[in-house]
């Protein structure tokens, strides 16, 4: 019985990061525009989603995957928006990984679509982790949160490209300091875009649908390109 | 809280590399852990004894090395520690230094094989 020592230097997320970059590639030949939506539980990302697809749906072919420990509500409060949607329980699991997202864009009749709207588990610690082949992650954090958020789960906030600030109709009645929650978002990841919005008075939407208009046709550009010019496309 | 997923993926990277070696026995399994990866050390200890049953490491240790975050200073132009609960922030200087160099490691970095 000798012991012998084997090096391996294997990240333990590979699979999960190799499964995320053929999701990425799928979605770059279908033109869709992947968005990963990051929050604790509570910050509006369901409503936001719900105003979101009702804007979008009746301009593009818009979808949603909601990830949710149990029940179907967010699931349901979203199909009422016209767009498809659908659930992944994910049961004991605390973030959404790419093998479920995989698995639940299997047999979806709804696909291809225009952009995918990934719902994650309210969590903002494990989802960080997690690519899921998105183009755009992008993390709520409501004005009745702590301002100091992103400090205490730098993470999600460094990985994000976008820092929507929700439910800011509220933010006066509840002592919200606008300038030390833009402080600390950025003391962790100074050049992420920051938004500011209310979805109960619409206020701050536009400037999100005019963000995701801008990043849809940019993904939509990518495949026209390698189209034009073929020979760039091999490989 | 994800601990046990991410041992039953260490398990699998750790069953497979132990075929690739012809190994009947593993005796340990060392794990870089980064300060960053979201990762409870004591939740994983704990979830590796309950996986590890019934596999080829039933009887492994394993050992964690603790990775503590470090980020690049712009303004130092080096490798730097962080205050915690302040943000992505040079320990030295002061600077906003959000490009994460270590901290987010959840790696297999070797095993111990008879």
């Amino acid at each position: 019985m000798k012991l012998r020592v084997v090096e391996i230097q294997a990240s333990i997320l590979r699979k999960n990061d190799g499964l995320a970059a053929t999701l990425r590639e799928r979605f770059s030949r279908s033109g869709t525009l992947v968005v990963n939506l990051l929050s604790s539980p509570g910050s509006g990302k369901t409503t936001l989603l719900e105003a979101t697809l009702r804007a979008l749906v009746v301009k593009h072919r818009v979808g949603a995957l909601v990830g949710d420990q149990a029940t179907r509500n967010d699931a349901d409060r979203l199909e009422r928006s016209g767009a498809p949607v659908r659930q992944i329980t994910t049961a004991a699991e605390c973030r959404l990984d790419a093998d479920m997202l995989g698995k639940a864009l299997a047999g979806w009749d709804a696909l291809p679509l225009d952009v995918l709207f990934i719902e994650n588990v309210g969590n903002l610690i494990c989802p960080a982790e997690y690519d899921l082949g998105e183009d755009l992650r992008v993390v709520l954090t409501a004005v009745t949160e702590g301002e100091d958020k992103p400090l205490k789960y730098p993470l999600a906030f460094n990985t994000s490209h976008v820092a929507l600030i929700t439910k800011t109709d509220i933010a006066e009645a509840v002592g919200f300091d606008r300038a030390a929650s833009h402080d600390a978002i950025r003391r962790v990841h100074p050049g992420i875009e920051i938004l500011e919005v209310a979805c109960r008075t619409g206020a701050g939407m536009d400037a999100w649908f005019a963000l995701l208009e801008a990043r849809l046709a940019a993904k939509r550009a990518i495949p026209a390109l390698l189209q034009a010019h073929p020979s760039t496309s091999s490989g | 809280m994800h601990e046990l997923s991410v041992v039953l993926s260490l398990l699998d990277e750790v069953g497979e590399a132990a075929e690739r070696e012809g190994a009947t026995r593993v005796a340990a399994v060392r794990l870089r852990l980064g300060a960053m990866s979201g990762i409870v050390r004591d939740a994983l200890l704990f979830s590796w004894d309950l996986a590890r049953a019934g596999t080829i490491a039933s009887e492994a240790d394993l050992v964690i090395d603790d990775v503590p975050v470090a980020v690049w200073c712009p303004r130092c132009d080096g490798e730097r520690g962080v205050p915690p609960g302040e943000g992505l922030i040079c320990s030295t200087c002061g600077a906003v230094a959000p490009q994460i160099v270590r901290g987010r490691e959840l790696e297999l970095v070797a095993m111990e094989v008879v």
